[in-house]
């Protein structure tokens, strides 16, 4: 019996009168009491748990059933798991199914937006494709419009894929930490360069503020994935942002940053525009989340861009602040943890 | 355990077992709605016919103590509790039930937006009121029984919002009538459905401390004020 309290996940006995023998710490929270002594159908009242019980008290064999804890925001599913013990009692032990119920759900969940994101340029295409074999002679306008509406949804779906790729190499290497050094001013100058077309385009100004980075201070890290971090984020700044506004690339030396507790660079990508509602903000990473569907569409966005970023963050074991004011603007910050050589090993 | 608790324990064990069918009840019946789901509200129905077979027993299996044992005032008042209690959850599976039975209505009408949100979330609060309350008579805990009792003071409110919401619906689009008002009559049934569930925590405080709690619990109703 005293087994149990060592035992890190709710337990319950029963003995063979069917009164409770014991429960331990994380049974009582479950129930909501210590009910030693009670009868066991005084304190159990989910029918399928009741049943199971009384299945094992009859036939002594192992039953399962699912359990729910009513919290006030979320039910908490649990897998209860009777066995018969010595002296004819019965154990309960609950184990918390909840973990992978949402990783389940999670990834239908993708499944189901990624077959949602291809089928809706797909459709366009498998339409003008018919419209166009269905038609004897067609105009050679209208054709030149039709191809160059195809050749965007086609453009689509392969950024669609590009990212989607991007986004599984990312998570592979998650857990390898970057072993090369970079020169981060560089990284940001190519970047604003490659948004150059889209920066004429939108009429922004950008401004980048590098800053002096001491010499023994060094960044380890995937030069590639850095620099697909930054076209991401400044490429963004600029979609979102208001038209002819201006965008602030400022980078800082940090001595100490406690959050992840070493010397540490940040990088602040900050644009004028709508301001970003409160209750988006913390969602926006999510893949596929999109504030305006329509307007991302339209701009292109494949809906995975700031995924990628977190994940790339993550690897370098940084963060990730976003914030939004109606004065100040949006600002998408970045925290990368400068390291000595001393750091290292 | 004292002698009187062994024999009025299977009694006991029975009432809560009744109680979590009901708490199922309001939680298939509600998600019948929410869903459209026109099998569950079918066996949310014929599962009421379990629950009032059960308050029939349990009203008989006490009836058979009070015969059967020298009880004395707190003794007696406990049993009564027993059956004042069943009977309590007798009608709140009983309104489970006729949410169940007005889904076969409304699933031949068009859906009024945000209203099954609203019920929902008005369900919710009287679910866990009621495992609350449940848990509050299996350990004599008159505090507990206090903190549903005031709770129901919100899904008060919660039904005062979402009549003025229907109001609404149905004077911007008549259309909408039908369907608003068997989703009115809907909420009034859970506000009942809290009103039993506050009748549960009262018994309960009244077995542990020998007083039915007559302070304000203010019943507060559209029409503007505040009832006594």
């Amino acid at each position: 019996m005293k087994t149990i309290f060592a035992i890190p996940f709710p337990i319950m006995v029963i003995g063979a009168d069917q009164h409770i023998l014991g429960m331990n710490n994380s049974a009582c929270t479950i129930f909501g009491a210590n009910y030693q002594g009670r009868l066991y159908s005084n304190v159990i009242r989910q029918p399928l748990l009741l049943a199971a019980i009384n299945e094992v008290f009859k036939s002594g064999e192992r039953r399962e059933v699912p359990f729910i804890q009513s919290l006030a925001k979320q039910d908490v599913m649990y897998r209860a798991v009777c066995v018969c013990s010595e002296n004819q009692s019965v154990v309960i032990s609950f184990y918390d199914d909840s973990f992978q119920n949402e990783v389940e759900q999670l990834r239908s969940e993708f499944v189901a937006n990624v077959s949602h994101e291809l089928r809706s340029p797909l459709t366009a295409l498998i339409g003008f494709i018919e419209t166009m074999r269905g038609q004897k002679k067609i105009a050679p306008e209208t054709q030149a419009r039709f191809l160059g509406i195809m050749k965007r949804e086609t453009d689509r779906m392969n950024r669609l894929i590009e990212d989607l790729l991007s986004l599984s190499r990312v998570e592979a290497d998650e857990r390898i930490r970057p072993a090369q050094t970079v020169e981060i001013n560089t990284i940001i100058s190519a970047a604003i360069s490659i948004c150059d077309g889209l920066t004429k385009k939108h009429k922004n100004e950008i401004l980048f503020f590098p800053a002096e980075i001491p010499k023994e201070a060094k960044l380890f890290a995937d030069e590639d994935q850095l620099q697909q971090v930054f076209n991401n984020l400044i490429e963004n700044a600029i979609k979102y942002g208001e038209a002819a506004g201006r965008i602030v690339v400022e980078t800082r030396y940090l001595a100490h940053d406690p959050a992840l507790r070493s010397a540490a660079l940040s990088v602040c990508v900050t644009n004028q525009g709508d301001a970003i509602e409160m209750v988006h903000i913390p969602r926006l990473t999510e893949r596929f989340y999109r504030v305006d569907e329509d307007r991302s569409r339209n701009t292109g966005g494949t809906g995975l861009g700031l995924a990628i970023v977190k994940h790339i963050v993550n690897r370098h074991r940084g963060r990730l602040k976003i914030n939004s004011d109606p004065e100040q603007g949006n600002s998408f910050c970045i925290f990368l943890p400068l390291e000595t050589e001393y750091d290292r090993f | 355990m004292t002698d009187f608790e062994i024999k009025t324990e299977l009694v006991q064990a029975k009432l809560l077992q009744m109680g979590g069918l009901v708490e199922i009840a309001i939680r298939d019946s509600v998600r019948s709605l929410v869903e459209r789901d026109c099998e569950l509200a079918a066996m949310v129905m014929s599962q009421d016919q379990i629950i009032d077979q059960m308050e029939i027993e349990i009203n008989r299996d006490a009836t058979g103590l009070l015969t059967s044992i020298r009880a004395d005032e707190q003794e007696l008042n406990a049993i009564l509790a027993q059956i004042k209690i069943s009977g309590n959850l007798e009608r709140i599976a009983d309104y489970a039930k006729n949410l169940a039975k007005r889904l076969t209505v409304l699933v031949q009408l068009p859906p009024i937006s945000g209203a099954s949100g609203s019920i929902k979330r008005m369900a919710r609060e009287v679910e866990l009121m009621l495992r609350d309350v449940l848990d509050a008579y299996v350990q004599n805990n008159t505090e507990l029984a206090s903190n549903v009792r005031a709770r129901d003071h919100d899904v008060d409110q919660m039904y005062n919002a979402l009549f003025r919401e229907f109001l609404t619906f149905m004077m911007e689009d008549p259309r909408s009538i039908t369907a608003c008002m068997h989703l009115h009559f809907i909420a009034k049934n859970i506000e009942r459905m809290g009103d039993h569930v506050t009748a549960i925590a009262e018994q309960i405080i009244l077995l542990n401390t020998g007083y039915i709690p007559t302070d304000a619990r203010p019943k507060i109703d559209y029409l503007g004020g505040v009832l006594h």
